[in-house]
């Protein structure tokens, strides 16, 4: 064993630790194929109707709940011109509650829909997005709820 | 004794009287007509032919009877009876027209435009009729929308307020026709062909012969024929003077159209409250936009 590496495993566990390190994983759903991302997303998969599914965390900064965070997202999306046709909390498996809103808007004239579910802990805000076109994503509409009430929050 | 010669002249000469007063004016009844020329005094002030198109004035309808008798029609040439005027003596009533002091012989007309309520023409018109046969009238004829009746010129003016009184009065006229210098003359020329007659009465008595008394006989005939044409048409004024004629057209009022104003323009409706941006550059990233931006495959 070289002498460096058990300093490795106290940095990794460090970082770990101290949330540098919070990790989030999905399972990619059924005719969906996971695709390589810019640092925008830690995850993203497509249907080969372009559905798409991809998650992402944010340092929770400014500190707010999740009723701050699921608002600034609410209203961040109807300034875009995105209609609200529900709002739900789900549980991750790990007990973390998380708010669901479903979005309609029109893209190319066509109907779209949009579901965004955003988890909050003290340290991240975890952003779930699914969406397409309404006639491509009503066929997958399952798989995606599946996954997204089993997405694994570290 | 009269000679035959005598008696042939004097045939003659009434002959020539007959003739000569047939020569005058027909007797014929006819419409009333204009007095000829400005006629005996009017002591109630009505001129010889007034016509008023405003609101009757007090003046005219105060000249009208307001008495309730009718005129008398006893035939009498000096004597017309109608419209006795409220609180005249005796002598004034039976004051022969045309001397001084003496009424006129006034023909009266009065006509009303009037507007009713919509559907109400019908029954006004019964009204109107009833109006008059209370006062003693009569109706002369009606349409759909008018009736003409008579009254007793005495009530004319508490027939023309009550008429007046079953809708909203548009238009009036009254006017009164001095027919007292016609009336006169005719009664002069009736008491020339009675004289005529009675004289022609006394040489038929006195008649020589058949063919003499045949002549008279003609002669009289003639003369009765006249004064019959002259007591018809002085029968005549008296009645028009007697009772006066009431036209009422009626109209009815127009439907009103309620135009109900537009409804008042639903106010703005307030633009949304926009939330203010948050310093969270990520946040703008959220959506399908970015969301489906797959990476080009190098």
């Amino acid at each position: 064993m070289k002498p460096w590496m058990p300093l490795g495993w106290i940095v990794a566990g460090a970082l770990t630790l101290f949330g540098c390190g919070t990790s989030v994983s999905m399972n990619t759903p059924p005719g969906f194929a996971e695709i390589d991302n810019d640092d925008t997303y830690d995850y993203r998969a497509t249907s080969a109707e372009g559905v798409v599914l991809a998650v992402r965390h944010e340092a929770n900064d400014p500190r707010g709940n999740l009723e701050f965070w699921s608002s600034a997202v609410r209203y961040e999306l109807e300034r875009k011109g995105y209609t609200r046709l529900d709002k739900s909390d789900i549980r991750s498996p790990s007990g973390l509650v998380g708010r669901q809103m479903r979005y309609s808007v029109t893209r190319e004239g066509r109907p779209h829909v949009l579901w965004v579910t955003v988890f909050v802990t003290p340290s991240s805000v975890f952003v779930v997005e699914a969406g397409g076109d309404v006639a491509h994503f009503e066929a997958v509409e399952k798989e995606v709820d599946k996954a997204v009430r089993n997405l694994n929050i570290g | 004794m009269m000679n035959a010669w005598t008696r042939m002249l004097m045939i003659v000469w009434v002959g020539l009287l007959v003739v000569g007063c047939g020569a005058q004016q027909s007797f014929a009844p006819e419409a009333p007509m204009a007095p000829e020329a400005p006629g005996a005094p009017d002591p109630s002030g009505a001129s010889p032919s007034m016509s008023m198109e405003s609101a009757p004035s007090d003046d005219l309808l105060a000249s009208a009877p307001a008495a309730s008798a009718a005129g008398r029609e006893d035939g009498k040439a000096d004597a017309p009876q109608a419209a006795p005027a409220q609180g005249k003596t005796g002598s004034e009533k039976n004051a022969p027209v045309g001397d001084e002091g003496a009424r006129p012989l006034l023909i009266y007309e009065a006509h009303v435009n009037m507007r009713v309520e919509r559907g109400a023409i019908p029954k006004t018109i019964e009204e109107v009729i009833d109006i008059a046969e209370a006062n003693g009238g009569y109706l002369i004829s009606r349409t759909d929308q008018s009736v003409e009746i008579r009254v007793p010129s005495l009530a004319l003016r508490e027939t023309l307020s009550k008429v007046e009184s079953q809708g909203e009065v548009l238009r009036r006229s009254v006017t009164a026709q001095d027919v007292s210098e016609q009336y006169h003359d005719l009664g002069v020329r009736l008491r020339s062909l009675e004289a005529v007659r009675d004289r022609l009465e006394q040489f038929l008595g006195r008649a020589a012969n058949v063919s003499e008394a045949m002549e008279i006989a003609k002669q009289l005939d003639a003369v009765g024929q006249q004064i019959d044409q002259v007591k018809g048409r002085m029968q005549f004024l008296r009645t028009r003077a007697a009772f006066s004629l009431l036209s009422v057209a009626l109209e009815e009022k127009p439907e009103l159209v309620v135009v109900e104003p537009p409804p008042p323009p639903p106010p703005p409706v307030p633009p949304a409250p926009k939330a203010a941006r948050l310093p969270v550059p990520w946040l703008n990233q959220v959506g399908l936009d970015t969301l489906t931006r797959l990476p080009e495959q190098d």
